[in-house]
Formats: structure tokens, sequence, C-alpha cells
């Protein structure tokens, strides 16, 4: 119960990390509601809530757990988002053009 | 960053981390397995798994166990006996063997032996892990070099990737060119585990230097210390039903319950340690007939204790094991993907110099080759491993020094292969595949159906299924890659 608890937890702190990101930077999708005050809050607040929690619940176990569920349903994460459907791109600006993207491999 | 450090941080994180991930990926896979050492042990001698009801542990059964410790002191092995615990519910009967532990299992309601001969068993992979069954100290020193190799390329590759490190947490390309992609995958894992990689690394070298700082200035002794590396013990201790009942019984009192704790010499008396899953620091305390209460202990005595409790997790539960073993496997993407990154850049290097030496060529063969031996070879060994515990040994060898030659044999025949034949990469992957997936027919076949113990045997014979379709999915890519 508290590994999926801990990993959904891990998996909004990703998606809002996601979200914070500019556009030209979004390369995976993440269809949450533009960034605002509340998710600029949650983000730092829920990882804190979570390493409190499963501390409280499963003790010495429940910090390690938290530590091990990061990186973990990240992992996952970043392998299931390229597959989901992007969101269009908004009109009448190429990202690829933007100066401030990034220059990758072919 | 300026373009002479990026290109002299580049130069680091690729020279030490080829040579260094050959051998981390070992240790990742191995310190993988050995999380789950008793579960392997279980796996592999399936006649120790028991019926449902799992016994639980007697008097009749302890005291017969007792016993036998008493007969084995007597003829000069220095044994110990392991008490039965949820993750392995058979009394132990071990003495170390310099490499392995090995003995009989003994039944936990009666004492009476249970299965016929001994295999390598999951401490076979803790011995890997720890020294690379090299001999001391030359083991210890290669995986303290290896760990700091470790440490040296996770803060080049962290420097290196420090600008994008937070933009580009999450990125991975599937649809992007073959080098992007493996580059997309080693960063994702790379940057995601790399506080637990630090954590485990650090905790790794730190044990082993100060193993090797015990080689080198080894701890006095008081007269008559016997320690489990001894072949022979100069006295054997009183052991009458007697004190095994009451160290038990005061054990019990001591710590709540004595599974996993376990009876060894200690000094002139038989001790009974406590279960080292009962404190996040190791201590190894005994109650001995003369001392039968232990006197308040700070949580933490040592240093070493801490670090052994972070480094081997003992203490912790099922799921946290599974992460901090699912935590090794992704060091081994992470290696694996690094590895196979410094192929294709050597590869793309030679195919831009059109005259390059054939001692070039001679040397990006020769780093193919063990690559393939440390990312295919070793998994097929493995596997190699399991099967032989549950096969016949031919001939009249003894079955751990078959099992030792299998594994070790087909590894070098792996390299030897990678070497000689190009395709090595291909026909390793299907042997792989092969050997994976049919694992559970194996194990449905050479054990007893209705066993204690269901979810053991299901939890390996699914990983060595994942293992094998993995493998056959990497294959498929191969062979369609080869067709377009």
């Amino acid at each position: 119960m508290i590994i999926l608890f801990l990993m959904g937890l891990w998996a909004a702190v990703w998606l809002l990390h996601l979200n914070r990101l500019p556009t030209y930077r979004r390369q995976n999708p993440c269809h949450l509601p533009p960034a605002g005050t509340l998710q600029t809050l949650l983000r730092p607040a829920l990882p804190a809530a979570g390493l409190t929690g499963a501390c409280l619940l499963e003790g010495l176990d429940g910090l390690f757990l938290w530590v091990f569920t990061a990186p973990a349903t990240g992992f996952l994460l970043g392998l299931t988002l390229p597959h989901l459907p992007h969101s269009p791109a908004p009109k009448g600006r190429n990202l690829q053009n933007h100066r401030g993207t990034p220059r990758y491999l072919p | 960053m300026s373009p002479r450090l990026r290109t002299a941080l580049r130069l680091f994180h690729r020279w030490i981390g080829f040579p260094a991930g050959l051998f981390l990926f070992v240790l990742c896979f191995t310190g993988s397995l050995a999380c789950f050492s008793p579960e392997i042990q279980g796996w592999m001698q399936p006649r120790t798994a028991l019926h449902s009801p799992l016994p639980a542990m007697t008097r009749t059964g302890l005291l017969k166990a007792g016993q036998n410790l008493k007969t084995q002191l007597d003829t000069g092995i220095f044994a110990f006996l392991k008490l039965p615990s949820p993750r392995d519910p058979v009394f132990r009967l071990w003495h170390y063997d310099g490499r392995i532990f090995l003995g009989p299992a003994l039944a936990p309601d009666t004492g009476l032996p249970l299965t016929d001969h001994d295999v390598t068993g999951g401490t076979f992979f803790v011995t890997l892990h720890a020294s690379l069954h090299l001999p001391n100290p030359w083991g210890q020193i290669l995986t303290t070099t290896v760990g700091i190799g470790l440490l040296v390329t996770l803060l080049t590759g962290l420097w290196l990737q420090l600008r994008r490190f937070l933009p580009d947490l999450l990125l991975f390309r599937p649809r992007a060119a073959s080098q992007r992609r493996w580059l997309d995958l080693h960063l994702l894992c790379g940057t995601l585990s790399l506080p637990v990689l630090f954590i485990i690394g650090l905790s790794g070298v730190i044990l082993q230097s100060q193993k090797l700082i015990h080689m080198m200035n080894p701890p006095h002794h008081p007269a008559g210390h016997a320690s489990r590396h001894q072949a022979h013990t100069a006295i054997p201790p009183s052991l009458s039903p007697a004190i095994i009942s009451s160290l038990t019984e005061n054990g019990l009192r001591q710590w709540g319950t004595v599974a996993d704790g376990f009876f060894m010499q200690t000094g002139r008396e038989i001790g009974l340690y406590g279960p080292d899953t009962l404190h996040f620091c190791l201590q190894r305390q005994a109650l001995t007939p003369s001392h039968p209460t232990l006197p308040p202990r700070s949580v933490c005595p040592t240093v070493h204790s801490f670090f052994v409790g972070l480094h081997n997790l003992r203490w912790a539960g099922l799921a946290t094991r599974w992460f901090y073993c699912f935590s090794g496997l992704m060091g081994c993407i992470i290696i694996g993907s690094g590895l196979v990154l410094f192929l294709q850049s050597e590869r793309n290097s030679i195919a831009h110099h059109p005259v390059s030496s054939t001692i070039r060529q001679r040397l990006q063969r020769s780093h193919e080759a063990v690559t393939i031996a440390t990312t295919l070879g070793l998994p097929l060994a493995t596997l190699a491993l399991f099967w032989s515990t549950r096969l016949p040994t031919p001939f009249s060898l003894s079955p751990i020094l078959w099992e030792e030659s299998v594994f070790f044999g087909l590894w070098s025949l792996s390299l030897l292969h990678a070497f000689i034949i190009r395709p090595a990469t291909c026909q390793q992957l299907a042997l792989v595949a092969v050997l994976g997936t049919c694992t559970t027919g194996l194990d449905l076949l050479t054990r007893p159906f209705h066993t204690g113990r269901p979810l053991l045997f299901g939890a390996v014979d699914l990983l060595a299924a994942c293992l094998g379709l993995a493998a056959l999915s990497v294959l498929l890519h191969l062979f369609r890659k080869q067709a377009a």
C-alpha cells in the first residue's frame, strides 16, 4: 500500500517538474494545466509529505522506500511518456528553431 | 564550461568508466542477486522449501541440530548453526570453505538432514560481489579500485550533465537515432539514480577499504578465539542440550526472537548470536553460558556497523529489498548503456579515420569482446549455474565443483566466442533467451509440484523469464534492423 502511495506521489512530483519546464524543453508529453502558484507550492511539498508519511507508517523501511521509489517511478515514467500522444505545439512557432532549444544529435 | 574542461571531463568519464564499468556491471548484477541470497539458496535446493504449511522450529529439532553441530565441531570443522527464519525456514549447519558457505540443511521440526548434496547457493554471488572470487587481498583491492572508479565516473558524469540535469531529467526519445537513444537511456537512469548509486558505491568502498586495513593490521583476538575463516578449531567447546535450551531462552528474552540467529563457537564457549535483522547497524553480540545477558550497547557501535547496515540492508523488509535489487539492475542498465556508447563512439572515430591502424582496430575488437562477455556472458553463466544446480552432476564430480566450473567455464567461453565470431551478440542473446524462458519449465520438472514456498519459485522463474524475454526482444530488434 505504502509503495503505491509513494509511487503515485513521485509520479505527481515528476509530472509537476515536467510541467514547469518551458515548452521548447518539454520533449515528453505532459497534459497538466499550466504551472501556477499551487503547482509551485506542491512540487517541494509533496516529497516532504511523502517522506514524513512513509517514516511515520513504516519507520526506517519507509525512509528507504521513499528513496528507492523516486528513481524507479521516474524511470518508468520516462519510458512510458514518450509513447503517449503529444499535445499540439503552439501555433505559428517552430519549437526546434527557438533560441533556447538545446542542440541534440540527429 | 570551457571546451577544454569539457574535453578533459569526457576523457576521464570514458576512459575510467569503460574499464571500471566492465567490473561494475558484475558488481551491480551480483549485488542485485545477493539481496536475495537465502531465497536463491532455497531455489537451488528445492527440498529445503518443505511442504505447506511450513513447520516451525521445535525443541526436538533444535536439540538434534545442536547435536549435529557438536559432531562437526568435534571432528575439527569450524561449523555454525543458523536458525530457521521466514526467509530460510530450515536449520543450516554451515562452514566457510574460504569462498562460500556450505553444509547440510536440517528440518526445523526434526533436525534431520533435508537435502543430499550441497549447492553453490546464494553465497556464491555474495562472494563474487565482494571479491570476484579472487584470492585475498587482490579481490578487495580490485573491488575498492573499481568502486573508486564508480565514484569518479558518477562525479564526472554529473559535472558533464550539470547544465541539463534538471531540464532533461526524464528525457527519453525512443524514436531518435540509435546513439541518441542509448545516451537518453544512460542519462535517464544515471541522473535519476545518481544519489542512490553514490551512497551504495561510497558505502561499498568504505567497507572494502576497512577490510583491506584489517588485512594489513589484523585486529588482536584473545587466546582461543576462533573465526569463520578457520578450517579447524583448536578445542571444541562443551555443547549440551541444557546449554542450547538455556541460550535459546535467554535469546528469546533478550531479542524477542532468535529466527536468523546462529550458534557459533566464540572463544572457548558456544555462543548464540542475535539476528542481523533486528537493528539497522550490524550488532554481532553473542550470549554465552558465562555471559547469559548482554550489557546495553549504543544503537550503532562502530562506523563499520553503520555502513554494513547501509550497504547490506539485512534489516530491511521485502519491498525495500526488491527496490534495492531494482536499483542494482538500474546500475546495470547505466553501465551497459555506457559501454555501448563507448563502443559506438570508438567505432565512429575509426570510421572517420579511414587509415586507422590495425592495432586500433584490434583494440576496438577486444573492447567489443569484453563488453559482450560482461553484459551477456555474465547473465548467461548465471542462468547456466541455476540450471546446473537442478540437473544431475555428470561423472563423479563434486556438485559444487561442477556448478562453479559451469559458471566460470561458460563465462570464459562467452569471451572466447566474442573474440572469434563476429555475430556473437546474436548467438549469446539467443542462448540467454532460451535459458531464461525455459527456466520455469525446468523448475516445474525438477521439484515437487506442491511446495511450502510457491512465491519464491515463482519470483525466481519470473525474473529469469523477464531476462529471457528482454534478450529475445533485443534479438528481434537486431534482426529487424539487419533486414531493413
